[in-house]
């Protein structure tokens, strides 16, 4: 049975809720980059390269009719991670439930406390960028 | 501050090419001045603007003997470094055309880059940037070569904001002089780990920021020697600089008021010069080994943890480190260190041109300062370790 956006967002939700310190939290993250299905090196290109991180972030989504498609790269593991989240959330979701999202994804994992504000605006630009698509 | 937990954890604070923390008598000296004197300087006739005047004054002249300026009129507080040498930049502009050229080298913060590339812009000066060596030093022979009877003038840090890399100014400076060139000097990131004599260096113009100084954030110093000061034209104008206004002509004050206008940073310079004081009263040649014998461990540990490559390895250096890894972005690098409660600098340091010379994107830089200690340096390697332990169990 698929999950929704919302029960997904759960289950990390509850897998960070197990990890007490924000290193541990961090090291998470590094160890969900591993599991981020690769990016074909073609689009790894100007074109689809997210402006507003300080390391290179590359987004490519897609959708037909229903479904919402999404690759996506990063050379920073921490980013590859929180990647990862967003792929497992958003990827092959009908394109109605990932557009009408509405909860903060950084607040429900808790893992606002990973980011400076400046890396929670560039967090925030990616969900703003996946829900105009 | 220093004793301020981050996570449960004392910080362990590496980032002092930002900016260093401020000893108590500057706090005392801010809190002393927001309780008792704070009023409006030198236009007031009243005690408290007679006090302010008195303290800031005195802290304009402690900065002029700290950098053996010949007079304070050569020393204009301005609001840090990068206002400096705008100030410089925008006074200079109408004796640059399009015959002239400006150097910069591949070194420079953006904040030594920026305004001569814009000045150029404005008068169509060619805008050259001497390059620096594999070692991240400055190519001399080539700087030499760049400088000729076209150019206008020559701006180039004391020290690297990346590498920590020593550039030798007082050479450049002489042969820049031999040529007619004028030269400035970004020095916010040496004031507070090198001696810094300007009438030594012959400097024609140097630079530096308060809060790289053990000072508050939002003051800063330029020191200008004062025929080329007396004949500048302010580049602010409004109350404070001008001396009468006759017949709708005015008449403007000689330096430094002539470049203050407007009410200046009072706490700042009252702050800065309470940190200048205290910086001066210690034994600066302890210091300056204590933070070479630190910058030295650093890269000799850094230098053993597989994957890790220093950026430039210069032969004169202050006690900045920059590094990066064969896989591990500085981005991931830094987070994760803070989250140990260690307080390091990720990214370009606002010193795009040399990356690019480099050809990385970013380094982690670690910064260290005269209160940081060995056990400190410690802690970082070990957390380092510790995240590469992470990073190469994914």
């Amino acid at each position: 049975m698929t999950l929704t956006v919302k029960e997904k967002l759960d289950c990390f939700r509850q897998e960070f809720c197990l990890l007490e310190d924000p290193f541990s939290r961090h090291a998470y993250l590094i160890e969900l980059s591993s599991l981020l299905p690769p990016m074909k090196d073609a689009h790894k290109s100007k074109e689809y390269r997210f402006k507003g991180c300080q390391a290179n972030v590359w987004l490519l989504f897609d959708k037909d009719e229903s479904v919402f498609y999404m690759e996506a790269d990063s050379d920073s593991l921490l980013i590859r991670g929180i990647l990862y989240i967003l792929h497992e959330l958003f990827h092959e979701q009908p394109f109605d439930e990932v557009s009408s999202f509405e909860e903060d994804i950084v607040d429900a994992l808790g893992i606002s406390d990973l980011f400076t504000r400046e890396r929670l605006l560039g967090l925030t630009g990616i969900l703003q960028f996946i829900k105009s698509v | 501050m220093l004793n301020t937990r981050v996570y449960g954890s004392p910080i362990v604070y590496l980032d002092n090419a930002a900016t260093t923390q401020m000893p108590y008598a500057v706090l005392k000296t801010m809190e002393h001045y927001y309780h008792h004197t704070h009023s409006n300087i030198h236009r007031g006739v009243h005690y408290l603007s007679e006090q302010s005047t008195c303290d800031y004054e005195k802290a304009r002249n402690i900065v002029k003997d700290f950098m053996n300026a010949e007079s304070e009129h050569e020393v204009i507080f301005t609001s840090g470094t990068t206002d400096s040498i705008n100030i410089v930049a925008l006074a200079i502009e109408p004796y640059v055309n399009e015959k002239h050229e400006i150097i910069v080298t591949e070194m420079e913060h953006h904040s030594n880059y920026l305004p001569w590339q814009a000045l150029c812009k404005r008068t169509g000066a060619k805008f050259i940037v001497a390059p620096v060596s594999v070692r991240g030093e400055l190519d001399f022979e080539e700087l030499e070569r760049l400088m000729t009877q076209r150019t206008a003038l020559l701006a180039i840090c004391h020290s690297s904001n990346v590498t920590g890399a020593v550039n030798p100014v007082k050479k450049v400076i002489e042969c820049a002089h031999q040529k007619g060139i004028p030269v400035l000097v970004d020095g916010a990131q040496s004031v507070s780990h090198q001696r810094v004599d300007v009438q030594n260096l012959d400097c024609d113009f140097y630079c530096f920021s308060g809060h790289k100084a053990f000072g508050p954030t939002g003051i800063g110093v330029l020191y200008g020697k004062q025929q080329w000061l007396n004949q500048f034209m302010p580049v602010k104008y409004g109350g404070g600089m001008v001396r009468q206004i006759k017949n709708g002509e005015p008449a403007y004050w000689e330096s430094p008021a002539k470049f203050e206008a407007g009410t200046p940073n009072i706490a700042g310079a009252i702050g800065l010069g309470a940190a200048i004081e205290w910086f001066a009263s210690l034994p600066r040649e302890s210091i300056i080994s204590h933070e070479l014998e630190l910058t030295q461990y650093i890269r000799s540990e850094l230098l053993k943890i597989p994957g890790i490559t220093l950026v430039g390895s210069p032969e004169e250096q202050i006690g900045i480190v920059s590094f990066t890894h064969r896989y591990a972005h500085p981005f991931d690098i830094a987070s994760l260190l803070d989250k140990l409660a260690i307080a390091v600098r990720s990214g370009a340091h606002c010193a795009q041109p040399f990356m690019d010379r480099f050809g990385i994107s970013g380094t982690v830089r670690v910064s260290i300062s005269l209160y940081n200690t060995k056990e400190e340096i410690d802690y970082l390697i070990n957390g380092i370790k510790r995240i590469l332990k992470v990073v190469d169990g994914r």
